[in-house]
Parts: structure tokens; sequence; C-alpha cells
């Protein structure tokens, strides 16, 4: 969710940065071209712990726990027959919930433009590449109470979703500008370039894209100031439970950044609920 | 005056069904063709007569006459044996159709062999009125069922099927379609040649072909083995001539032939050519929904079974405007029950998968209809609103945005609970455990309608299916809810009995019972405590229940609550320590080391969830529990399992190393 237009900062409008190549992608690229293997084969498989960028060893943190691990990608030939859908992960299952901030502003450094956000993940449907729940922003500049919204999640899994968005205003420029701000998304860039990511195996890779589309308010009515008109391009890692994101809407500050880690209260521990459905 | 006076036929209706046992002839001949008159398309009459008990006396004049040969009798003797045989036949057969009380009244009355017996007679109009009769009689699911697998019983019924007689051709396929409903007597009617019979008869009158198209759906019905076969005969020649009248005149020929292609789509897909004719089928029963008639109320149910878990299938619906014409008719009333039933099904089946099925059916304003059929007078109308309900509170977003959680649902679906009637109690439980998954802190609306007891009651009833679908509806209620409702669940259900559920003979119990725990303990800090009432009742079933565990669900359910029990303080992690080394004898393996060996993703995983939460390190005690368990060889064995094939595994196995080491 974002304020409403004549609320935002006017001199940071998409146009301005739209036009621009991360420089994340560029520097990817430049690595790329340098190293690149000769291949002919046509399927793309990602292995758990890749990620290019981060070579960093891994660290201890208290909770939750990162791991990060150094691997190359494989590569896989044949036509994509097997089931390549995304596998289940104990960190984005129902009843999870997730707590950091959502920069209103483009700049990440104003902290005082940070919302603190909650996310509780309400339902979960891999097969159909879907995942919804609600998100709780809690300091809201014009708001009386936390503003709490429903929203719906597509994964992109090459069956139902793929990264190429195809609505809410969104080009397929404006997908792979957004993409590319995760770095776990780079090794993924030239399939997506080439076939949308049609061809990638992304069943066993470490991270799950998403975009998350708020559907409506729970709790305020629709005239609160705010707007729901965006959506957020989402990337979970299943090794962290760390979720981020940038919201995205023409008529809004770009590259709002989502940032939201595993929360567990009070416990010294993991807690996991269930409900099913008749 | 003759004796067909008007006086006379408005007699009493006893003194007519006296005058069925007159000696003399006539006098009965006249009272059967008065009381025949009287009956024809008149319940009431029928009701009125079967309550002064004419059936048995109809029967038996049939019987009489039978048995009188009539050889030495003149010719009006003849003729009015002829006459008794004739007009009692009609008479039973009119107080068959349509009316099950009369149907029970002459198969107890032993009038079934009798009007058997006029089958062979070398006279063409017994023959006619005998298998008319019949036909009335076997159309009711009240019938005596036939033997197919008895050799004389299959003779006698192709030689039904030979005859060149409508009626009778008509009644021998009736009684496939009463009474063919195992495989063995699937099979056995294909290998007596039934099938070509049946086909041959379908280019026969209207009547021939409508009875031949429903049996051949009964024999086709679910066997994977016969359909083929006689989808082969002769290149596809009954197939073809099945889909030729799915365009038919006759709507009912229509219905019969959509119903049949139905059963071969159910088992069989790859002869209707794949959706493009499964995609027609819909569109012609559509349109047959519009039938005023008894067509019309039926479209609706072979519409279900069409469309029946099949998620594409639901979307064809939806995209010829299903939902839309379904809506239209339940919002202009329906005085016919089985149509209003028919169609609350056929609605429940298209929204049971598709998110965009059930936003069109609340945005054409039909949920207030569905919530009012839950009151309807019928059973079977409360059964199939329950059943639309469930379908339609499938949805996260309608639970989140509290469409749901409102009295006027929730009470009648209550008061459901109470039914004699398992299937309707089942029907409300599976609508109600949906609904009170909640997401909008409403729950407390359930509590305050008496839910709660209700279902704590049911978690107990004899049948095991009600007990483990009465906990899911409770553990559904407890997903993310506040301690107030988890405490009033608790009280209700009480701990030591939630753990004799725990180890119900039923394992479907036990994984619900399991799984209720699993949500008690979750939420915040203090819910572990629920774990620890009654000296720990709960946590110690659970420990012995995972030691006799067979099935991984159990395993899965067990292990979650044990993890969520693990997440609290030191002495809750103690205590779940000692349940993992406590049951079984010294040389018993620990059972989490039987459930990390396990095939199941799941149960590793959970399994792993528990070792992490045992062992998280800034938690006191963690050394020495992480030291028990390398002692057993629990840390080896998740060493071993660096390389899971499981992604989830993986990964939690990694975060548990990073938190051990």
């Amino acid at each position: 969710m974002n304020r409403r237009r004549n609320e935002l900062d006017l001199g940071s409008g998409p146009e301005i940065v739209g036009s621009l190549l991360p420089i994340e992608l560029l520097a990817y690229r430049l690595a790329r071209k340098a190293s690149e293997p000769k291949s002919t084969h046509t399927h793309l498989r990602l292995d758990r712990g890749f990620n290019p960028l981060l070579r960093r060893k891994g660290r201890r943190r208290k909770m939750p726990v990162r791991v990060v691990e150094s691997s190359t990608p494989s590569q896989v030939s044949g036509a994509n027959s097997g089931n390549t859908l995304p596998q289940a992960c104990s960190l984005l299952t129902v009843g999870q919930t997730f707590s950091g901030t959502q920069n209103v502003s483009s700049l990440q450094n104003e902290k005082d433009e940070a919302w603190r956000v909650n996310v509780c993940i309400q339902g979960c449907d891999l097969d159909h590449g879907y995942l919804c729940g609600t998100m709780e922003a809690l300091n809201v500049p014009m708001a009386d109470t936390p503003v709490v919204t429903f929203w719906e999640g597509e994964i992109v899994d090459g069956k139902n979703y793929t990264f190429f968005t195809g609505k809410w205003e969104a080009m397929p420029e404006d997908d792979i500008r957004h993409w590319t701000k995760f770095p776990s998304f780079l090794p993924l860039l030239s399939r997506v370039e080439a076939d949308g990511g049609k061809t990638l195996d992304l069943s066993n890779y470490q991270y799950i894209f998403m975009r998350w589309k708020e559907q409506y308010f729970v709790n305020v009515g629709e005239d609160c100031g705010l707007t729901i008109a965006g959506f957020y391009y989402v990337c979970f890692s299943c090794i962290d439970g760390s979720i981020s994101g940038f919201y995205y809407d023409p008529k809004s500050s770009p590259f709002q950044k989502l940032e939201l880690k595993a929360t567990n209260g009070e416990r010294s521990g993991y807690s996991f609920s269930t409900y099913e459905f008749q | 005056m003759p004796s067909a006076s008007p006086s006379t036929s408005s007699g009493r209706p006893a003194d007519l069904v006296s005058r069925l046992a007159s000696p003399d002839r006539g006098a009965r001949l006249r009272a059967l063709r008065e009381l025949k008159n009287q009956i024809i398309g008149n319940r009431t009459k029928k009701l009125a007569y079967l309550k002064l008990g004419a059936v048995p006396a109809v029967a038996a004049v049939l019987a009489d006459a039978s048995d009188d040969g009539g050889g030495d009798g003149d010719g009006s003797c003849c003729c009015r044996r002829h006459d008794l045989l004739v007009q009692s036949a009609a008479a039973l057969g009119s107080f068959a159709c349509g009316v099950d009380a009369g149907v029970r009244a002459v198969v107890d009355a032993g009038a079934l062999p009798w009007l058997r017996r006029l089958l062979v007679s070398p006279d063409e109009k017994v023959v006619d009125s005998g298998a008319r009769s019949l036909k009335m009689i076997y159309q009711s699911k009240l019938a005596p069922k036939y033997d197919f697998l008895d050799h004389q019983n299959l003779e006698f019924l192709l030689s039904l099927l030979n005859s060149k007689n409508d009626n009778v051709t008509g009644l021998g396929a009736s009684i496939i379609t009463h009474s063919c409903q195992t495989s063995a007597e699937q099979w056995a009617l294909y290998e007596a040649g039934v099938f070509q019979k049946l086909v041959d008869l379908i280019g026969g009158s209207v009547s021939q072909r409508d009875a031949s198209l429903e049996s051949l759906t009964a024999i086709i019905r679910n066997n994977h083995e016969v359909t083929p076969k006689i989808l082969e005969f002769e290149n596809g020649r009954a197939l073809n001539l099945i889909i030729k009248f799915t365009i038919d005149k006759s709507p009912r020929t229509r219905l019969l032939a959509c119903a049949c292609l139905i059963a071969v789509s159910k088992t069989s897909s790859r002869y209707v050519e794949g959706i493009e004719l499964e995609s027609k089928l819909i569109y012609r029963l559509l349109e047959l929904l519009e039938d005023p008639g008894q067509v019309g109320d039926e479209a609706s149910f072979a519409l279900s079974s069409l469309i029946e878990e099949k998620e594409d299938l639901q979307k064809l619906a939806f995209e010829a405007n299903a939902i839309n014409k379904l809506c239209f008719h339940l919002q202009n009333g329906l005085s016919c029950p089985k149509r209003l039933q028919g169609i609350l099904l056929a609605l429940a089946n298209i929204c049971s998968k598709l998110e965009i099925c059930r936003s069109k059916l609340l945005d054409l304003q039909a949920f207030d209809l569905v919530s009012d059929a839950l009151r309807h007078d019928c059973t079977d109308i409360r059964v199939a609103a329950c059943i639309c309900l469930r379908s339609l509170s499938r949805s996260v977003k309608n639970l989140s945005a509290g469409y749901f959680m409102n009295e006027t649902v929730i009470i009648p679906l209550l008061q459901l609970l109470h039914d004699p009637s398992i299937s309707v109690q089942l029907a409300a439980l599976g609508a109600i455990s949906n609904i009170v998954i909640d997401f909008t802190r409403r729950k407390s609306n359930f509590i305050h309608c008496g839910g709660v007891k209700l279902l704590a009651e049911l978690s107990m009833a004899m049948d095991p299916v009600v007990r483990s679908h009465s906990l899911r509806a409770l553990k559904n209620l407890t997903f993310l809810a506040d301690r107030k409702c988890k405490e009033v669940v608790l009280s209700e259900i009480t701990a030591s009995s939630l753990a004799s559920l725990i180890r119900d003979p039923e394992s479907a119990v036990q994984e619900q019972a399991l799984a209720l725990v699993r949500n008690l303990v979750d939420g915040c800090v203090q819910s572990v405590d629920y774990a620890f009432t009654e000296n720990g009742i709960i946590l110690d079933a659970i420990g012995r229940q995972l030691q006799y565990a067979s099935k991984a669900e159990i395993g899965i359910q067990g292990m979650y609550a044990l993890s969520n029990i693990a997440s609290g303080s030191k002495v809750q992690k103690d205590a779940v320590m000692d349940q993992l080394f406590q049951h079984g004898g010294m040389n018993t393996q620990p059972f989490i080391m039987r459930f990390l060996h396990s095939n199941d993703n799941q149960l590793r995983t959970a399994s792993i969830w528990v070792l992490i939460n045992l062992t998280t390190s800034y938690c006191p005690g963690a050394a020495g529990r992480v030291l028990k368990l390398r002692n057993a060889g629990i840390i080896l064995q998740l060493k071993s399992m660096t390389n899971d094939p499981c992604l989830d595994v993986k990964v939690v196995q990694k975060i548990y190393h990073l938190n051990v080491h």
C-alpha cells in the first residue's frame, strides 16, 4: 500500500528512474559475459544454495538464521517435462508471520519514511501458484489505527505465472527492472529474457519469486488516504524466511523497498499452525 | 340399470375394495376397472386405497386369475379371465407408479412372481400389461434387486430384450438400470451379450431408445474394463450413436445420451474426444436446464456429475455462463425440491475449486438464497445447501473479509448438527470446518452460538467419521485463534478427553486430535501451557502415540505439536526431550530416529524442527540437550541428511546445524 499520489514527492516519479538500467544488472551482465560457458543446453535447473552475488561465508544470527552458500548453477538438458513448481517451504506456510519495514520513499536512508509492516500468510496453494495473507502497516502518518490490507500473491513457477506480469500497468521492462533488483534473480535473467523463463526449473531453487497484489482494506474504508493500486515484486528466501519486495505503481515513488523477517513472538523457537479446507 | 351405475361407482371406497373379493368374476372385474380408473394419476386416492388394503386384494385377484387355467370355461369365461389379468396388472402398476408406499405394498403382497408369469402368456395384451406394470415397479428404488449373476435370471433378461414388444424390452432395460450396480454384474451382462442387444434397441422406438441409453449408462458406470470393450464395439458405432442422440429432438433422449457420455468420460476419457465433447455436454445440459419438467430437474444433477472434481470443466462451465443460469433459477423461486437440490449441488461443484466461480456466485447476490436453503423443510435440500456453502467458504479471500461468520449462517448450521442422520451432520460439519477458519477475529461469534460445546460433544460420537470431522472443525477454529477461544475449546473438550482422542482406535481421529493440539499450543508463548494441564496428560499421550504411529500423517501432526511445545521455555523443552526418550524399552530406538529415516518429506521436516527448537543455542540447557541427542546418534543421523532430496528438509537441516555449532 502507499500514500495517495497527491501526497507524494512529485520529484521522484518513475519516469526519471524508469529509463535507467539498475546498477546490479549492469554489473551482473559484465561479469557474466566474461565467464559465461558455451552451452547448447536448453533447460536450466537451479540448485539450492546458489547465489552468485553472495559469496560470503555463512554468518550466524540468533533468529532467524541466515544460511549463505556458494555453489554454481547446474544445467539440465531436455524438455521441461517434470514438476518444476517450487517445493513446499516450512517458513512459507499458513500461519507464518513476518515483520519489517516498507520504505515509502525510494531513498533507503530516509528512516522517517519507513512504515513498520507485519505480514501473515493465510493461504498457500503451490499447485495453483497462489499465496495470500494480510499486510498490516503500523505507523502510517495519516491513519489513527494500523491499516490492514488483504493481498493475493502469484508465485512465479513457469506453469501458473511467469516473470512477466502482463497487467497492473507493468510492462516487461518494468518487470525486468524490478526483478533484477533481487540478486537471486540475476542467474535467471538470460532465460527470462529469452523465453520468459518458461524453461527454468525453479523447483529446487532456494528463492521463490512472487507478485503480491493488495485486494482490499480489511479494517478501514477506501477513503483512508491510502492507495492499493500498485503491487509488490517479492522474493522469498527459503533458507532464512526473509522477504524482500519492491512496490510498483506508476503513480507512486519507484522502488519502495519492503523488508521482512520471519517472527516468532516471545518463543524460543519456531511454531507452526495448520488448517485444512473441507 | 347396469351394474356400473353412477351410484355404485361413487360408492364408498371400502365397499369397492370388498367387491374385489366377490365370488362373481364379473363383479370383481367391474370393481377392478373402477378402482383402476379412480387411482390413475391420483396420488391422494392411491394413498387412500393403500390404507384400505386394496393392493393385497388386487394381487389376490391376479393370483386367482393366473391359477385359473380357464380351459374348461366358455368363451365369456375366458374373456373375463383375460380381462381380470389385464386389469389387475394395470391396477398394481398404477399403485406403484410414483408412490413408494404403493411399490412397497405391491412387493409385500407377493405380486411380482404373478406379474412375471404374465410375460410368458400367449396373449399379447396380457404380456403387455404385465410388462407395463413391472416397468413401473422397477423404476422405483424400492423394487427388489434382480440377481444378474443367476444364470436363469440372465437368460430370462435376454428373452425380454429379444422381445418384439416395446414394453417388454423396455422392462428388460429398466431392470438393468435398477439393479446393475457392481462391476461383477456389469461384467456378467457384458459377457452375456446384453450390450449388443441394447445397442440394437437404441435404433428402435423412442421408449426403447431411452431405456437402452439409461441401461447402457448403468453397465458402463465406473467400470474401467467393460467401458473400453463396449466403446470399441464395431469401430465405435455405439459411441457415435450415443453422441448423435445428444442433439435429438426429444429432451429426455438428449439428457440420457449426455448422462451416458458423462459415465464414459468419467471412466475412460480418451473415448470422448477430450475437452471438446465435454464442453459440448456442458452446453447441452445448460440448455436442458430450461426444460420445465423432470428433464430440467435432472439436468443439474448430470451437470454436477460431469464437472465434479474437474477443475478444467468447472472453468468451462463458468465460461458457459453456468453460474448465471443456475442462479437465475435459484432467484426465481423453485417449487420443485428436486430441482432446488440439483441446482445447489451444481453450484457447489462449480465453486469447489475456482475462486472466480465463488466470486461470481457472491456477486450475483446468491449467498442469502443458499443460506436460506439451510432452513428448508426438505433434508436433501439442507444437505445440498451445506455442500454449496462448504464450496463457497473454501475461499481465504472471503473468509478474510468475514463473509460467513454471522448468526444467519452459523445458527442453522449448528441446528443441523442435532439431526439424527449422520450424512446431515457430516454435511453441516463440512461447512462449519471451513467457516470457523475465519481470519477476522470474530471466532467468538461461533463460541457465543454454542458451537464449541456442540463440536466437543460430537468429538465423542460413536461414529469415527463424525469424531474426526468434529475435531477437524475444532482444529480449524483454533488456527490463529486468541487465547480466550483456545481456553473455551480446551475447557469444553477437556484435557483428558483430548488425550483419549489422541489414542483413539481410528487413525483419522488421532491425526485430527494431534493437529488440534498443535494449534492449541501455537500463538502466544503462554499457549504452550495447555499441553501441561492435568499433569501433562496431553503431552504424554502425544509421546505414547508417536511411539507406535504407523502412518506418516499422525507422525507429522504429532511432531509439529511437539515442535510447538519445544519452542517454549527450558522446562517445556526438557519435557519434550523426555518424551523423545522415555517411551519404549532400553533397546527401543527413539521414535524421532524412525521419523528421520521416513520416506515422507513432511515427517522428516517436522522432526528436524523439533530438534531445532530443542537445541536453540540461546535457550538455557541447550548444551545438555544437544549432548543427549548426540549420544543417541540423532545428530549423526542429521549429518547424513545433508544431501536430502527434499529442499525443505535440506534447508531446515542446515538451520539446525547452525543452531548447534
